[in-house]
């Protein structure tokens, strides 16, 4: 990352009452990027966000934009863009009005005014929209008008705060695909709050996650999807599993042994999680295949069988009575109730870091 | 159609029927009869069914007209200065009060409705008097040497009055309006740059109009059709339309009374007409109902 980042998080702390809402919030969003920051409801992310944009105070920790401290700059000097979950168009105008919202104070002629709105209409496909009244569009349609409005006066940085969770599901997925294309097109960075796993992979081209005030993890998705690095991390995603065991020797290379299996983990974590515990992708457990020599195998009983369309879950009970979830492709036609062995390549198990605290 | 539905029909048609025909008793028929009766000519005591302008002829040209006049021009005046201190209170209370006090807040605004009006404007009328309260803390305070007169019987103690009889009605309809508006509105009005004053003027103001009218009507209607605060609080001879009509009315001149009565109806239906042409009234009413 360049020395002085688009975005600069530094040290970000804030409270209310006896909810820590941020707990040292460090992070930094590069110029161009699509950051997501991540988490359940409650997890801190929408004030992190409501701070970058000046609508909150820290209580204490520092804002940069461009190396400029923003911190104590009142959101109308701070030349962001926010998008709302509720679209906050305002009701009394057009659409045109509306985009044209924020032009005003840029001393602009009115055709060059004109001109700017019709290139965003064009942007977010609602070309011919301009002297419609907000009130009386879709949910889509005001969404877009919004991303519209906040984009035309070219901010530094556009903050998103949950903007799909208000549509339904197709819209949410045409949105989601015309987002990140608006994204691309305008080279704007993004800062975007979800609570959707697959909103955040699709999406981003890093995703931070948030637990209790806390960044847990910060990765691009893939890294973060196939290696989660603490168990609240491996337990967001849907199809993670998580086995506790317990770690065997010192050193550099331990071994960590559960009832099950035990493999040799290259590579530990600084801080381990307590109970020692491992993270394994349910499509990296496979049943009754043909293990190859390096593969860690185990025995599990099959207990159930749920169809999902095009993957079916297994639901496998080890030795020691942990429960965990192999994922295949439907086809592969296994009754409930029978002893199947399990096979894992090595470098699908994640060893867990304890949860920042 | 089923015999279940028409009898419901017929329910609904009942149900609706009561309070409309109720209503038509209770204001159409009288308002039909004080226009009826404004035709009528005046005898000596009495009057006489006919078709005559007599009564409005005289009140246009005659001294009560400029009472209608400055009766408009009161009414006006105080309903704007009543405007600006229940925008005031209203904004206070919506915005700047924790959302816990707004009840309270709310129901200490009623608090001087439990007093009838006319002592309550009696009681300003001791207040404001020559050896009120008022004056004498003035003369305690040093503030002045002898008693201020202008306290009472003056435009300045109507303006009083009519501002402590109507201007916390006033206070509810803005209420609601500016309490309707999304939070996120100014939020997002703030990100586009626009500093707290442009957000009020660009997206509050506009968004509160149609509680503004509401409230501008209240007072206004009230202002205009005001006799004791301008009989107790103007002192004798401070005439506006509702002491002109009452005092026609004392003389027995019941077309003349009646003659005003339409006048001042008239430009209540106006103002209300325009009201219905410039905002939505369904939109507010909806906002009032919990859409």
């Amino acid at each position: 990352m360049s020395p002085s980042p688009l975005l600069h998080v530094h040290a970000v702390r804030k409270q209310f009452g006896k909810q820590v809402t941020a707990a040292g919030v460090d992070l930094q969003v590069a110029n161009g990027e699509f950051f997501t920051m991540l988490g359940p409801s409650g997890s801190g992310k929408s004030t992190i966000l409501r701070m970058i944009a000046g609508l909150e105070h820290p209580d204490s920790g520092r804002i940069l934009i461009n190396g400029q401290d923003v911190t104590d700059l009142p959101p109308w000097r701070r030349d962001l863009g926010m998008v709302f979950q509720q679209y906050a168009n305002f009701p009394h105008m057009t659409v045109a009005q509306n985009i044209a919202y924020g032009l005003r104070r840029r001393k602009l002629d009115r055709e060059a005014v004109r001109k700017r709105v019709s290139e965003l209409l064009d942007l977010v496909s609602l070309p011919g929209f301009e002297e419609r009244p907000v009130t009386r569009l879709s949910g889509g349609e005001q969404q877009r008008v919004a991303i519209a409005r906040a984009l035309a006066p070219r901010p530094r940085l556009l903050l998103l705060d949950e903007p799909l969770s208000a549509l339904d599901e197709k819209i949410r997925r045409e949105m989601q695909a015309q987002l990140k294309d608006i994204q691309r097109v305008t080279g704007t960075a993004f800062v975007y709050v979800t609570h959707d796993q697959e909103e955040a992979l699709t999406m981003s081209d890093r995703v931070a996650v948030l637990n209790w005030g806390h960044l847990v993890q910060v990765d691009e998705p893939h890294a973060l999807f196939r290696h989660p690095r603490t168990k609240f991390v491996a337990t967001f995603f849907r199809g993670s599993n998580v086995v506790e065991g317990k770690l065997v020797g010192q050193g550099r290379s331990s071994i960590f042994e559960c009832s099950a299996f035990r493999v040799a983990l290259p590579e530990l974590p600084s801080k381990f999680a307590h109970p020692p515990a491992v993270a394994i992708r349910g499509e990296d457990l496979r049943i009754n295949g043909h293990p190859s020599p390096e593969d860690i195998t185990f025995d599990a009983v099959l207990e159930r069988v749920v169809y999902r369309g095009v993957y079916t879950d297994y639901q496998l009970r080890l030795v020691d009575g942990q429960v965990v979830t192999a994922s295949a492709t439907s086809g592969q036609n296994l009754p409930a109730g029978q002893k199947v062995q399990v096979a894992v390549r090595p470098e699908g198990i994640t060893p867990l870091q304890a949860e920042p605290a | 159609m089923s015999a279940a539905v028409k009898r419901r029909d017929l329910g609904a048609a009942v149900l609706l029927g009561v309070p409309v025909l109720l209503c038509a008793l209770a204001i159409v028929v009288p308002l039909v009869l004080t226009l009826i009766i404004s035709f009528w000519e005046r005898q000596m005591i009495g009057m006489r069914p006919g078709f005559s302008l007599a009564s409005y002829a005289l009140f246009f040209d005659g001294a009560r007209f400029s009472v209608l006049q400055r009766s408009f021009w009161v009414a006006t005046s105080s309903t704007l200065l009543m405007l600006a201190s229940a925008y005031l209170v209203a904004y206070l209370i919506t915005f700047k009060l924790p959302p816990s006090r707004t009840r309270i807040f709310l129901f200490l605004l009623s608090v001087p409705f439990l007093v009838n009006y006319v002592i309550r404007t009696f009681s300003w009328a001791y207040l404001l008097g020559r050896t009120g309260p008022l004056n004498q803390f003035l003369q305690w305070a040093g503030l002045t040497s002898h008693p201020i007169d202008w306290l009472l019987f003056s435009d300045f103690a109507v303006y009083l009055g009519l501002v402590a009889a109507y201007m916390p009605f006033m206070v509810y309809p803005i209420w609601l309006s500016l309490s309707a508006i999304d939070r996120r509105l100014i939020e997002a009005s703030w990100m586009l740059g626009e500093p707290p004053l442009g957000t009020f003027l660009k997206v509050v103001l506009p968004l509160s109009l149609p509680g503004v009218f509401a409230a501008a009507i209240f007072g206004f209607v009230g202002a205009f059709g005001e006799v004791a605060v301008s009989q107790i609080l103007g002192g004798v001879g401070y005439q506006l339309m509702g002491n002109a009509i009452t005092s026609s009315l004392d003389v027995l001149n019941y077309p003349m009374a009646a003659a005003m009565s339409t006048v001042v109806v008239g430009c209540m239906l106006l103002l209300l007409l325009l009201w219905l042409r410039f905002f939505d009234l369904r939109l507010f009413l909806g906002k009032m109902l919990g859409r």
